[in-house]
């Protein structure tokens, strides 16, 4: 019962890293549709696959740095309280 | 939250007044009251003059001056001991001159003081604005206690209603109180808090009440519709589904749910659990109701859209996890404070 704020923050830190970790020559660009940056028409809604390749491309290009101090403090964190 | 910038900026300017010489006065209190509303100048000229005039025939004057000071200031009682005080101690004071150049003084010290104050609140203003629009916020605060009654009635009830347009005046859409469709921020605030008194009262009756558990239910309710809303958002994200729905009505709509889940709750403390099962499921059912339809005016824009938009199956889609997340989400923040 016990899902406080705290720990939303640390399942936030946790889903980011694990978007961040993702490597991008040995994964990611594996997967079809990564890299490609489809042309698509005017007006023409962009696909489910489009929208997420965004999303990560998103996360690992401004979340990279800021994660790092996030968590080396909710590590200390844990070290020092438990 | 502007008046309370006002009142904090303005002593800074009244202080300058009093900290000129000819304020030994010893009518102090009363100039004051003169600035206060010295928003117009040629009533406030008047009673210096009145001042310039009493010193030649003190003797008959003064019955004639206290008129004109009641006549001059609205508050009867403060002013009539600062004129006295002030007759009295005028001889001995610095004369003329000094009393015409007062005003001025005290003219700059007020524009300074409303200067001040003014940029106080146009940075708070700014910064305020950069997290949340308050005119944004005020919108949905714009209630009635005949339209809290209507949407009360129509959450537990949406069967009958037909009609979930929300009109728009000037490209703005309706206030709630002229517009049941609207969504507000009022009924939810009040029902999330009430839940939270409501979850420490369920607890305490069965002897599991200690303080810190409302905390505990407030952070939780609050993290439940966090996330909620976050994969509303993600959702809404991936599928590039267009909509009007601005981030506040979605903590609205996604924040009605808790009305339903009080009324579950005390029915749990009336009749146990199987009251409280059949009043969820009620309660969930016509909320899911009531969503379904608010929202599908919300998410497809009415009728409008429905003939050549491409996306509609993901807006049904849509639709349909975001009112069935609801009965789930009742469920879980409710099911651990009845009793089994």
């Amino acid at each position: 019962m016990a899902f406080g704020i705290y720990s939303l923050l640390e399942a936030v830190v946790l889903f980011l890293n694990a978007v961040c970790i993702l490597n991008e020559e040995r994964f990611l660009s594996k997967l079809p549709g990564w890299g490609g940056s489809q042309v698509h028409g005017f007006g023409e809604e962009p696909g489910v696959k489009t929208q997420i390749f965004h999303f990560i491309r998103s996360i690992k290009t401004v979340m990279k740095y800021p994660l790092i101090p996030m968590n080396i403090f909710i590590i200390l964190f844990k070290l020092i309280f438990g | 939250m502007d008046y309370s910038i006002a009142g904090g900026r303005q002593p800074r300017g009244r202080r300058v007044a009093s900290d000129n010489p000819s304020s030994t006065l010893g009518g102090g209190d009363m100039q004051e009251n003169m600035y206060d509303q010295y928003g117009q100048p040629r009533q406030q000229q008047a009673p210096p003059q009145l001042f310039e005039d009493t010193s030649g025939q003190n003797y008959d004057y003064g019955n004639q001056g206290y008129g004109g000071m009641n006549y001059g200031y609205p508050p009867p009682g403060q002013p009539n001991q600062g004129a006295s005080g002030g007759y009295g101690a005028y001889p001995g004071a610095i004369p003329g001159p000094q009393i015409f150049q007062d005003p001025l003084v005290a003219n700059m010290a007020m524009q300074y003081g409303q200067s001040l104050a003014s940029q106080g609140r146009e940075y708070v203003d700014k910064k305020l604005e950069k997290y949340v629009s308050m005119s944004q916020v005020k919108y949905y605060f714009a209630v009635d206690t005949p339209y809290v009654m209507k949407k009360l009635r129509l959450l537990f009830f949406p069967f009958t209603h037909s009609d979930w347009s929300v009109r728009y005046e000037q490209d703005e859409p309706v206030q709630p109180r002229h517009e049941i469709n609207a969504p507000d921020l009022y009924i939810p605030l009040m029902a999330v808090v009430t839940y939270i008194l409501v979850a420490g009262l369920c607890l305490g009756l069965q002897e599991r009440f200690s303080p810190d558990v409302l905390g505990m239910q407030a952070s939780s309710a609050l993290v439940w519709l966090v996330l909620e809303i976050f994969v509303i958002f993600a959702t809404l994200y991936v599928t590039a589904i267009q909509t009007h729905i601005k981030s506040l009505d979605l903590l609205a709509f996604s924040s009605y749910k808790y009305v339903g889940m009080i009324v579950a709750l005390l029915a749990g403390l009336v009749m146990q659990s199987l009251g409280y099962y059949c009043v969820l499921a009620y309660s969930s059912f016509s909320l899911v109701v009531f969503m379904f339809r608010t929202l599908r005016w919300q998410v497809q824009g009415g009728a409008a859209m429905e003939a050549y938009s491409a996306g509609n199956k993901r807006r049904l889609y849509l639709l349909l996890f975001m009112s069935g997340l609801q009965p789930l989400m009742m469920w879980w923040l409710t099911k651990h404070l009845v009793a089994v």
